[in-house]
């Protein structure tokens, strides 16, 4: 495993280039809260690590995409399952590179977001600069956990069109569209209320989840249980994901 | 035990047979020449051997192992090359070299390999593979497929693309690694070449293997000829067919099939009895096109 996962990362790198991407995320805030940010909007801004949240989103669905459907395209897929790894190890080590991918960018945004904060502190002051770190990293947590989703439809998609273009397309929408979407779906509960349970709903409730004892107590009464019980609709909803890409995978013959 | 065997190996496609009880063996240090004509089940065969595709009855072993569809334990030591090379085109050669050695049991030597495959030159150095021409991306797809210092090479149109100085070169290089005990399975639509290069033939013909043997034994159950060059080859053909003897016109000369009892002097004579100037005489075997194309024009599996 250890192998592959190498051979991931060295893809990762010298293919996909994913050290554009860590520059821009982190080149973005330090540039955009210090001469762009008003200080009514520094802590709104410090939550979208400065503008480089939209960039980890799209990132986050092209990524995977590549990682995934440029084997297809290449033809590099033959040599990579014709190896003495099974199908289950070569997909794991290809899900963890994402996600390793995706909380690395979100780590870098977040120096990125902390450097840009001292700059603006630097040319304005700290008024109206301060943050409650268990908060933001509860945030940051909660961001990985909502876009381990996004990512698995990335996969899914990649998987099933073997095309890199469809996947990252379908990805960006859903990034930009999952909420939309979910209001629409939360709409449709007023119908039939097990309807909440359908997965954009749910991924949208522990993307607002931010551990605050009002947010807590609107989710318990919007789904009518424990926030726990959410979580592990999610977690159920994962494995699907997951277990169906990995099933199109592994069945694939090429 | 064979390096690599199959046995009653079939695959459907729906209705479709793609591979229909094949069976045959490949041993160690051998040049097999997988052949047929297109869509015989040639990729078919080379991808159950290579682990990328499932087959619903018999059994693939590769070195006393079995080869199945994602049970590719036994592929450690199989290189292949499997209708174009596998290249990311962001990666120089020294790139895929170092990637494809990393979970090689125990890889060649890398800039060995690169200078015995051509690819160590300033045309390769630093380039991305997406810059290089067809010849190039080839000969690092066979690099690729050396790296693991396999045991078998499964290669699929190897020679696609390359200039004669590099076909002769591969054709070298697979020659001299074949003398050392590594074995390949080939199929090209390049049929002299493989003429030149394999010690056994595979034919296969809509999913069934029709014939396999030696080359020269397939080659020796061709009919021999006598081709000759005249002044007038329409005036020898007529002699030639007046004796009764077996003959037609191809290109600008007289094919006459060998026997007992017609041979290159009694030509020779006949052309002297009616006063014709012969400019060429040529005999030999038929080539393995030829031979090829009347064995799959009397298959009895052909449609």
């Amino acid at each position: 495993m250890f192998t592959l996962l190498k051979q991931e990362a060295m893809k990762a790198w010298k293919q996909n280039r994913v050290y554009i991407w860590a520059i821009l995320v982190f080149l973005v805030p330090i540039i955009i809260i210090p001469l762009f940010i008003p200080a009514n909007t520094q802590s709104v801004a410090y939550g979208s690590f400065g503008g480089s949240g939209i960039i980890i989103s799209v990132a986050g669905a092209v990524l995977p995409a590549l990682t995934f459907s440029q084997e297809f395209t290449f033809g590099t897929i033959r040599p990579l399952l014709s190896r003495q790894y099974s199908r289950l190890q070569i997909f794991i080590s290809k899900l963890i590179t994402v996600l390793a991918e995706y909380i690395l960018l979100i780590a870098i945004a977040f120096a990125g977001t902390m450097l840009g904060r001292q700059i603006y502190i630097g040319m304005h002051g700290s008024s109206q600069t301060s943050i409650n770190f268990g908060d933001f990293f509860f945030a940051m947590l909660m961001e990985v956990v909502g876009g381990v989703f996004l990512i698995g439809v990335v996969i899914l998609v990649s998987n099933i069109a073997k095309s890199s273009a469809a996947a990252i397309s379908l990805g960006i929408v859903m990034s930009v569209a999952t909420p939309i979407l979910a209001a629409i779906t939360t709409y449709l509960v007023k119908f039939w209320d097990g309807f909440k349970w359908n997965p954009l709903t749910i991924l949208q409730g522990v993307q607002t989840y931010d551990n605050s004892a009002a947010t807590k107590l609107d989710l318990h009464d919007y789904f009518g249980t424990g926030m726990w019980v959410v979580f592990l609709v999610y977690a159920v909803y994962l494995v699907l994901l997951y277990g169906i890409a990995f099933s199109i995978f592994n069945r694939r013959s090429v | 035990m064979s390096l690599l065997e199959l046995n009653h190996v079939s695959k459907s496609f729906g209705s479709y047979k793609a591979m229909d009880n094949v069976s045959f063996s490949v041993e160690p240090g051998r040049i097999v020449a997988l052949i047929g004509p297109n869509g015989a089940g040639k990729s078919t065969t080379m991808r159950a051997i290579t682990g990328l595709m499932s087959y619903s009855q018999g059994e693939v072993t590769f070195d006393g192992q079995p080869v199945r569809f994602a049970k590719t334990t036994s592929l450690a030591k199989m290189g292949n090359l499997i209708e174009y090379p596998s290249i990311y085109p962001n990666f120089t050669a020294r790139d895929h070299m170092n990637y494809y050695a990393m979970d090689a049991v125990d890889h060649a030597d890398i800039d060995e390999l690169m200078k015995l495959t051509g690819i160590d030159g300033p045309k390769f150095g630093k380039r991305k593979a997406k810059k290089f021409s067809l010849g190039m991306k080839q000969r690092l797809g066979i690099a690729i497929a050396l790296i693991r210092n396999p045991k078998l090479v499964v290669l699929d149109e190897p020679m696609n693309g390359l200039d004669p100085q590099s076909v002769r070169d591969i054709r070298a290089l697979i020659q001299s690694l074949a003398q050392k005990g590594i074995a390949f399975l080939i199929s090209s639509h390049l049929l002299d070449e493989l003429q030149r290069l394999a010690d056994d033939v595979v034919i296969i013909n809509r999913g069934k293997i029709i014939r396999q043997g030696t080359m020269s034994d397939f080659l020796g159950e061709g009919k021999a000829e006598i081709k000759v060059r005249t002044n007038d080859n329409a005036k020898m053909l007529e002699a030639a067919q007046d004796a009764g003897w077996e003959a037609h016109l191809s290109d600008d000369q007289v094919v006459i099939t060998m026997t007992a009892d017609v041979n290159a002097q009694k030509v020779l004579a006949k052309a002297t009895e009616f006063n014709l100037d012969v400019t060429d005489i040529q005999t030999g075997q038929t080539n393995l096109e030829d031979h090829l194309l009347e064995v799959l024009s009397t298959d009895s599996t052909r449609v």
